[in-house]
Formats: structure tokens, sequence, C-alpha cells
């Protein structure tokens, strides 16, 4: 008994020795990989071309970090066969071990997507440190184009890129998608998986500068001038981050979306056709809407959609397949451009059912772009499998012709509850 | 008696909880997904019945033959060497369950957590800590256990309800279209069936009040297993039934993409809690189940000079059993008929022998009068 105490004492010591240190990293040796972008470069050995944004702890941490690092973040880019083989390469240009755990971004540029998305989709899944709740984006262009755009308003570009994100979900241009929602969609038969499309471009400022200019042959000199000072003016007051006219910052937009056939890009949806969808899918809270006055067709009114209710129901007849999809909205009125007497209930039901067609008209022009792409955004292949499983394993193999030819009947119900603190529109009176 | 303590039925259905949640937590929400999608929990809510047959036969046993356990009612029944035979196939099946049970704690820690930590680690210092408490008697453990189990099983629940906001119940459609026999074959699995209530067979005499282990061994098998299927369920509604088969843990990976408000996520370590604190119940209950069915059927007065070899034995088994967590899974999700005969076959033998056994006593005494 003495002699088993003494060993169980030996080799629990031993344990202590040994234990569990293999993968213990000191946080001073740390880099936090924050977004992870992804370019292909076809036709090459290794095609796979990765940028990694990297940021210290200390910073993100909210620290004054005292090595001078000048920006905050830093770009490491390197090509490779394969994603791992990529950031292997990228690893011989840092002095600290690369951390996965934090990255909130993975930015696809499009001719990675065109080339298809199973790889990086399967780094992502398969990677025990990269989370699988990171936010997917695609790039028009190169991704990596993107990551050196000057961020505005935060300490890093990763941060203002999430921030983006954030504000996506306030108004209904765009819909970014984790890696999970997007490979769940991509898995899930009778479904077309997309997600958000985050475009770089020249600011307003400049595309009013090039507006002038169009109109300078044939406006008058004068009024010509006086509209590039107000030009000029406009820009400075916009802020110093913008500097001199001469070099203005492109900068980052969200907007529409990239459809994908299977893990292929097939195509991009405007922001138009983005909302389109996302009243199929009920998730277009919070968003403007702009209609026709019924009285006065010249006239604009601005409405606010708060609250979306979609049902999709599929139906059956003599062998051929259609739906049916009620939408149901509420929202309010927020503004119109001239000063018709709109808050009296017969207006509003006018302009109820004006909306509704508004509505209808923005979700047939989607269902027109889905189709010519023979994508199935929306998932009706899934909701006909989940009504009936039989019929679906029947159309599965051919089901994007199936989709592309596909009757859908669009029901809308719109109600408009409040008006705004304005109880009548100012009246001119003379 | 090589046991002196005594644990209650509460207890004792406490160990059992653990025992089925421990490992099922892990690989059965993959292996039955993989089988029958979205109608997975079906399954696993059926394999408890086949649990309750063999907690059924083991109670009746008990009863029959109070403070003996079956490797020696095993030997009154069949006789003393095919009783003893009987009782080394349970100590090979018992020591095998903790073989795999500390493999597949090691893999998953290898995989998920610490990748360059090498296996060996995990497993040496679990079987070292299961020895300790299995020489420490199964009273130590079923109190040591009325704590961990709180631990446990509010940290699955919380990370169920943190999981509510991601939930899409439509994932779970259409249901109830898996064919019949695919899952009662998947039910037949043995991480899936409720097979850990064999482990009264070896409990029963040391429980205070024997009578009630099978309204204990009842409650725990549905709710270990009901447990189960909420977790499933919860996992299918946030990822869908075609995402779930290509994750290797579906529950660690649901519980990853948890983040309400950009504040509470990263819940892992609870999954890791549940996690180490589970298995070394199981580990240790498995271990103790062999250690003194081995002390038992060599007439051993004492249980410890069989623990520390066995123990070594289980450590190197767990390392040869499988070359890759490949091997791991295939084995674990093919039903066979070895854990179908041993658990549900022997029990329900030994039943009817007794039953025939009483049959024949009765009519004998008749005889002779």
């Amino acid at each position: 008994m003495k002699q088993m105490r003494k060993l169980l004492t030996i080799f629990l010591c031993l344990i202590f020795l040994i234990s569990g240190c293999w993968d213990y990293v000191e946080v001073e040796e740390l880099t936090l990989v924050r977004t992870i972008a992804i370019d292909y470069l076809p036709e090459r050995r290794a095609p796979y071309l990765v940028t990694l944004a990297i940021s210290l702890p200390a910073d993100i941490a909210g620290e004054k970090s005292g090595s001078g690092g000048g920006s905050p973040t830093q770009l490491f880019s390197a090509v490779g066969a394969t994603l791992n083989l990529a950031i292997e390469q990228a690893s011989l240009n840092l002095s600290r071990r690369l951390f996965f755990s934090h990255a909130e971004l993975i930015l696809i540029g499009e001719e990675a997507a065109k080339h298809g998305l199973l790889h990086i989709l399967d780094f992502i899944s398969n990677h025990p440190q990269v989370r699988f709740n990171v936010d997917l984006l695609i790039t028009k262009g190169f991704a990596r184009d993107v990551m050196t755009t000057t961020e505005r308003l935060e300490v890093a570009i990763t941060e203002e890129m999430i921030g983006m994100i954030d504000q996506a979900r306030y108004s209904s241009e765009s819909d970014p998608l984790q890696a999970f929602e997007f490979l769940q969609k991509l898995v899930t038969p009778g479904q077309d998986a997309y997600t958000a499309l985050l475009l770089k471009g020249p600011p307003l400022e400049e595309e009013i500068a090039k507006l002038k200019d169009e109109q300078k042959p044939g406006g008058q000199e004068e009024s010509t001038e006086g509209g590039a000072g107000g030009a000029n003016g406009g820009g400075k007051s916009e802020g110093g981050s913008s500097g001199s006219t001469e070099d203005i910052q492109e900068i980052l937009t969200m907007a529409g979306l990239a459809a994908f056939q299977n893990d292929k890009l097939v195509g991009f949806l405007n922001s138009h056709e983005t909302r389109g969808l996302l009243w199929f899918l009920g998730k277009t809270n919070r968003t403007f809407l702009a209609i026709e006055n019924p009285e006065k067709p010249s006239e604009t009114i601005s409405l606010h959609v708060a609250r979306v209710q979609t049902k999709i129901k599929p139906h059956l007849e003599n062998g051929q397949i259609s739906f049916s999809v009620e939408v149901i909205t509420e929202g309010d009125i927020r503004s119109q451009t001239g000063n018709t007497e709109i808050f009296t209930p017969e207006m509003i039901n006018k302009i109820n059912s004006a909306k509704a067609g508004a509505i209808k008209q923005e979700m047939e022009k989607a269902m027109r772009k889905m189709q010519e792409l023979k994508v199935d955004l929306v998932g009706f292949g899934t909701i006909l499998y989940r009504h009936d499983p039989e019929t679906f394993r029947l159309l599965e193999e051919k089901w994007p012709e199936e989709f592309s030819k596909l009757k859908v009947n669009i029901v809308v119900t719109s109600e408009i509850r409040r008006t705004g603190m304005q109880s009548h529109p100012a009246r001119l009176r003379r | 008696m090589l046991e002196k303590g005594k644990i209650s039925p509460r207890q004792s259905c406490q160990l059992l909880i653990m025992a089925l949640i421990a490992t099922a937590i892990l690989l059965v929400p993959s292996i039955t997904i993989q089988q029958l999608e979205q109608d997975a929990w079906l399954a696993v809510l059926l394999g408890t019945l086949w649990g309750l047959v063999t907690l059924f036969a083991v109670y009746q046993l008990g009863l029959k033959y109070p403070n003996q356990t079956i490797y020696e009612y095993a030997q009154t029944l069949l006789g003393r060497w095919p009783g003893k035979i009987v009782g080394l196939v349970y100590v090979w099946s018992f020591l095998r369950v903790t073989a795999i049970v500390i493999r597949e704690f090691g893999d998953f820690m290898t995989t998920s957590f610490m990748p360059n930590t090498p296996i060996s680690v995990f497993s040496i210092s679990l079987i070292f800590l299961a020895i300790w408490a299995v020489f420490a008697g199964l009273e130590i453990l079923a109190r040591m256990n009325e704590f961990i189990i709180i631990l446990v099983i509010s940290s699955l629940i919380f990370i169920m309800l943190l999981s509510l906001d991601n939930w899409d119940l439509a994932n779970l459609q259409p249901m109830f279209t898996a064919d019949l026999l695919a899952v009662v074959k998947t039910s037949f699995i043995p991480e899936v069936w409720a097979v850990d209530t064999i482990t009264l067979s070896v409990i029963i005499p040391f429980l205070t009040r024997p009578k009630q282990a099978l309204v204990a061994g009842a409650f725990a098998a549905f709710f270990a297993n009901g447990l189960l299927a909420a977790g499933i369920i919860a996992a299918l509604a946030t990822f869908g039934p075609f995402l779930l088969q290509i994750t290797r843990f579906p529950i660690l990976t649901f519980v990853r993409v948890i983040n309400i408000g950009k504040i509470l996520s990263r819940f892992e370590v609870l999954v890791m809690v549940v996690w180490v604190a589970g298995v070394f119940i199981k580990t240790t209950l498995y271990l103790y189940c062999a250690c003194l069915g081995l002390a038992q059927i060599t007439d051993l007065k004492e249980i410890r000079p069989v623990v520390l070899p066995l123990g070594v034995i289980v450590i190197v088994w767990s390392f040869s059993m499988f070359n890759n967590i490949a091997e791991l899974e295939l084995s674990m999700s093919t039903p066979s008929a070895r854990p179908i005969l041993i658990y549900l076959g022997v029990p329900l033998l030994l039943l009817l022998v007794s039953w025939f056994k009483e049959k024949l006593q009765k009519r004998q005494p008749r005889r002779a009068q």
C-alpha cells in the first residue's frame, strides 16, 4: 500500500511536469488576425492570394501600444496552392505567432468567388481556431484592394467593415451572412447561397463634380463656375479627412448581393433587387420606400417600413407547382415632396395600395433576376421539400430549370398605422 | 464484501445520468443526424426503450439475489466456471468502454482545443484521476458526482437557452419522414441506446434501498436521453440537418456560433466543463465496475491490487484500439451484434435462467412431498 502511494505520488508529480503546456503561448507573442482577404489568381501554381489584416492584442484591448507601429493594422500577403500554405508563407514575414480566434471577417475577391468557395468554406469549418460565425463578404474586384482603403471613423479598416455589417442589419439593401449560414444555404437542397457585396469606389463628392462637368457644354459659363465653386465648398465642409479635391479617397459601400449557384459566383443583385429578395425572406425591417402620390403623380411620398411578415406556401395542381407568397407589412408615413393633404383615412388607404403595388413590383423584379440567373435564393425548393418531400425528391436534380419557370403568386398587404409628428402638411397661403 | 460504502438510489441515478450524457453529447448528434437527418432525435428517444429493457432485467436479477453483483449471481445461476466466463466478458466490455471514452475524450481535446498537445497527456491524466477515484470507492465517487452534475446539467441547459436566438424551427421539417427501419437500426447504436443502465447490475447491491433502483434507472435514462434529444433539436434548429452532417462535434459547433449582442459569446469553455467532468465520472464508473468484477471473479479480498494494472491496460488499449478518428467514428456509428448480445442478451438470458430455476425449485419440493 505504501509503495502504491509512492508510485502514485511520483506519477502525479510527473503529470504536473509534462502536462498541457504544448499549446501555451504568451499573449505578447501573439498577433490577432482580424480579417482574411482571399483572392484567386487563375493559371498559377499557387493561386490563392491571402491578405491578413493583423493587429496586436494590446490594440484590441484599447491600450495605447508603446511600440511605434504607426497604423494599428498591418497587412501581410502571400500566395499558396491552398489557404493553409499561403498563410504559412505569410507567417514567414511575421515576428509573432498568428492567432485566428479573433478573425471576424472573411473577404472574398470576385475571381475567387467565381472559381468556387468550396475550399474556402472547407478551410473555415475545419480550422480549430477560425470561428464558424465569421462574416463572409464578397468584393467586386480584388479583396486585397478593399483592405488598403483608409479607415474613416474607426481605428482600423476591419472595425469599419464590421460596423458596416452591423449597420446593414438596420437597412435592407444588403444581407451579410455568417459563414455557417452561407454554408447551410449551400448544402441544403433546393436553395442557393448569397452574401453581401462590398464595393470600393469614389465617394459622392467626386460624382457631383463629374455631374457638373457633364453639364458644362449645355449650360452657361457663369452658372458652371458657380456650380464648381459650390462643389468645392461642399467638399471642404465634408471634413478634413478627404483633404484636397485631388486625392479624394475611395470609400467602401455595402450594397447588393452576390448570388451563388453551388459554390460559384454567377451574378450580382443590385440594391433594389436585393430588397425585393429580402421581402421574400421577411428580412426588410426598417427600410424606406418611395411611392408616387396617388393624387399628384409628380410628387413623391416616402414611407418607413417597420415590420414585415412573409408566408410562402407551395401549391401542387395537376403536377404544376406554384407558390403563393403573402407579405404583410406595417409602417408609417415619413415625408412628402408636396403638401397634399394625405393624412386622411381615404388617402392612407390609397397610399396603402400604392405601397403594396410598389412592393409587389420590387419582388417581381427580384424574382425575374433570380430566374434569369437560375439561383433560388429564397429557397422555394426547400419550402417545397419541407411541405412535400416526395415531390421535391423527384424534382431535385433539375430544380434550377424548374425554378427558372416557377409561377409565384404574390399578395402584399400593407398597413400604415401612423403618420408622424405632423397633423397636417404645411399650407402655403399665397 | 469488497465495497463497504453504500449509495442512495438518487446518487445512483445521478451517476447514470452523467455516464449517459458524458459521451452521448459528443458524437451521438453527428452519428444520428448522418443516418436520419432531421428525425435524429426520434432514434435517441426510441433508444431509451432498449436501455429500459436492460434496466428491467438487471433490476429483477438484483432483487432476486440481494447483495450480489452480476459477477456473483452469474456464478450461482450458470455454475462456477461458465459464470466466471460471463463475468470476464463483462469485465472486458467495461474496460473496452473505458478505453473508448478515454480515446474519444483525447481526440476531442486535441482536435478542437489543443492541437499541439499529444493525446497521451489527456489520457494519462484522466486515467490517473480515475484510478485514484476507484481507490476511494463508490461512495466517494457518488458524492463527488452530486456536486459535478449540477455544473454539467446547468451548463447544458444554459447553453441551449442561449442558443434560442439562433433557432429556426422550420429546419426540423419535414418531420417523421425517416424510414422506420432506419430509426430502429440507428437506435441500436450503443451510444444512442441508453446502454449505461447495465452498470446498475454492479451497483444495485450497494444501494441503500435496492427496490428504488428501477425508478432511479428509468428516470436517469429518460432524463439523459431527453436532454440529448433536446440538444440535437437545438443543434438542428440552429444549423439544419444538412450542415450538421458535415460537422464532427455538432454541440460544440453550435455553441461556437452563439453570439448574443456581441457580449455573450464563446461558451466553448462550458462544453469543455461538461466534457472533462462527465468523462471523468464515466471513466471512473466503468473502471470501477471492471475492477470490482475482476476482484470478485478471482475471489480477491480487496479491489486495490487490480486497479492499477487494469488502468494501465486501459490506457494502452485506448491508444492501440484505433489508428485515427475516422476508425473511431466508424466503429461508433455501426450498430453491431456484440453490444446487443452483451448488454441486452445476457441479462435477459440470466433472468430467464433464474426464472426456470425457480419453477424447477417449486416443482421439486412438491414431488418430494
